[in-house]
């Protein structure tokens, strides 16, 4: 689990055993939810039972809770890519940007949901939230489970 | 965009969650065939004549059903050029009917409209045009007088076609200071990513260690590319890093991120043969296409099923777990995450995995202590594809001199003789 430095934005690994101290400046980041790591493709609220106290962590142990909590049903989604060069995702937007009604930058065939910013073709769709945001039928990515 | 390419369009192909995803060959690059118009001086396959037992296109086929069974989201075609292989234009048919998404990267010299077109109606959608640097310095790397022409015109027949255009670059010590004018005539060509890497000493570029970056290079390198991703999102066009490129320092979720503004993602470990697969072009499998043959070639499809290789190949396998990490990166505090960062980067230099120095934090750390690592060949490369040299570290005052800096050469080192592979593994 990663959190994000408030002094100089860099990750900051989380560990059991040790309060963090982020590797790059040395300093210790407080617990702020908005340092959390967190998805790109769709915003989360947190439930209301993980909503972190505002409060500086004197344990690596609590503050693990704390940033767990945080975290809670958020996953981590990357873009897939090894080094050949490809690393495009067809927009459908280039020939007339207007077309964008919800402005996801997706339009046409790589937007299943013109009208909601969080759903397009080409979403993360992060198993486990109860919604499909990338409209293949299923929550998570269809043929992944197992 | 062909008809093919709407009969089968492919969902969420690209973003794929990396920690609950079940390990299968999501992402493939296929090296269709080793024969090559071009003899790059950077190329880790050494790229140029055919192999001597290359796939046919029945075989190429039939790898295509295997792909589709096996859940493959998108392909990407490479070579040498992969519009050399007489099947190239039916294994893009194919790989469509499945619903898979065909892209390609190439050097572009032989992409004629007539080629573009044919691309396009087999319903091939995106292509990676491979620009190194302006023209001088790409013609160069490249060793040969029109290649930058060449590229430009590809990637302007490519769009005229309704294929997405894309380009990458391979930066070194040769390109280095180009990075900024490159964007600018790739954004004119109307490219809609960049995809941008480090040379790696893999192949003939092992030859040529003079022209590779140190690791202190990273400390300009990366920040000017974050530089250039935020110019780029006001342009439109998405700035991608190479998986050698990196990893965390402060531009890290900016660098990884979609969106250099939300800067939410970062560098999750090597994915090789969990979530990407590499075809060399007589059937050979790996876990990743620039994973040195020697040492992680799993199994041959005219051998065995492309299943019982991804299943059982022990070669395969090694990213699935966590690595046996040396060296700096073994007391890394971002080790668990980075897992030595790429790996046959890591492998090019020391042959094996687990020490990367080819890392940005780790050149921001070294230099607070006044220090950085030079990275010294030791042992030449073979000649093979996908062969590596060896190096060794020598840490050095960080203002010590660098007689290499402003020599921008392309020397050439003697090789060894070859000799029997052996995996480092059992070594």
């Amino acid at each position: 689990m990663m959190i994000r430095c408030p002094h100089c934005s860099s990750f900051v690994p989380v560990r059991e055993d040790a309060a963090p101290t982020c590797p790059e400046c040395g300093k210790a980041p407080s617990v702020d939810t908005t340092n959390a790591e967190r998805p790109s493709a769709k915003r989360v609220e947190p439930k209301p039972e993980a909503t972190p106290r505002r409060t500086q962590s004197k344990t690596g142990a609590s503050f693990v809770r704390h940033a767990k909590n945080v975290a809670l049903g958020v996953s981590t989604v990357v873009t897939l890519m090894a080094c050949y060069g490809v690393a495009y995702e067809p927009l459908g937007c280039e020939d007339d940007p207007s077309e964008d009604l919800d402005g996801d930058g997706y339009c046409r065939e790589y937007d299943c949901a013109e009208g909601d910013p969080a759903i397009h073709d080409f979403a993360a769709d992060p198993e486990g939230d109860g919604i499909d945001t990338n409209c293949d039928g299923v929550d998570g990515i269809a043929g992944d489970a197992g | 965009m062909s008809d093919a390419g709407a009969a089968a369009r492919p969902r969420g192909t690209r973003r794929l969650d990396v920690l609950r995803t079940r390990p299968h060959p999501a992402y493939v690059v296929w090296e269709l065939t080793l024969a090559c118009d071009h003899a790059c001086r950077h190329c880790g396959s050494r790229a140029g004549e055919a192999r001597s037992n290359e796939l046919t296109t029945d075989e190429a086929l039939d790898v295509v059903q295997q792909l589709a069974a096996m859940g493959t989201r998108e392909v990407v075609l490479i070579g040498g050029e992969a519009y050399l292989h007489d099947g190239f234009l039916h294994v893009i048919r194919a790989l469509r009917a499945e619903g898979i998404q065909a892209s390609m990267t190439t050097g572009g010299l032989g992409v004629t409209a007539e080629l573009a077109r044919a691309m396009a109606d087999a319903g091939l959608q995106l292509t990676s045009v491979s620009v190194d640097g302006l023209e001088a310095t790409h013609d160069r790397q490249r060793a040969r007088t029109g290649s930058f022409r060449g590229a430009l015109a590809a990637l302007g027949h490519l769009r005229e076609a309704g294929i997405a255009i894309a380009s990458n670059v391979n930066v070194n010590r040769l390109n280095l200071g180009e990075l900024e004018g490159l964007y600018e005539v790739l954004r004119d060509a109307g490219i809609r990513a960049w995809q941008v890497q480090i040379t790696t000493p893999l192949g003939r570029a092992a030859d040529r260690p003079e022209m590779l970056l140190q690791p202190w290079d990273l400390l300009e390198l990366i920040p000017r590319v974050v530089a250039l991703k935020r110019r780029a999102k006001a342009d439109g066009i998405r700035v991608w890093p190479g998986n050698n490129l990196g990893y965390f320092g402060p531009e890290e979720g900016a660098l990884r991120s979609a969106d250099p503004d939300d800067a939410s993602e970062h560098w999750r470990g090597c994915q090789a043969g969990k979530l990407v697969l590499g075809i060399e072009s007589d059937g050979a499998v790996k876990g990743c296409p620039s994973l040195q043959t020697a040492s992680y070639v799993g199994g041959h499809l005219r051998d065995r099923s492309l299943a019982s290789i991804w299943d059982e190949a022990p070669e395969l396998a090694f990213a699935r777990k966590p690595r046996e990490l040396w060296g700096y990166c073994a007391e890394c505090a971002y080790a668990e995450t980075c897992q030595g960062g790429c790996s046959f980067t890591a492998h090019s230099l020391f042959g094996r995995p687990g020490n990367n120095p080819l890392c940005h934090h780790r050149a921001r750390v070294l230099r607070r202590q006044g220090l950085r690592e030079r990275l010294v060949p030791t042992e030449a490369a073979e000649g093979r594809p996908f062969d590596h040299g060896l190096y060794r570290i020598e840490l050095e005052p960080f203002d010590a001199p660098d007689p290499i800096a402003e020599a921008r050469e392309l020397v050439k080192i003697g090789r060894k003789p070859k000799r029997a592979e052996k995996a480092w593994r059992t070594a």
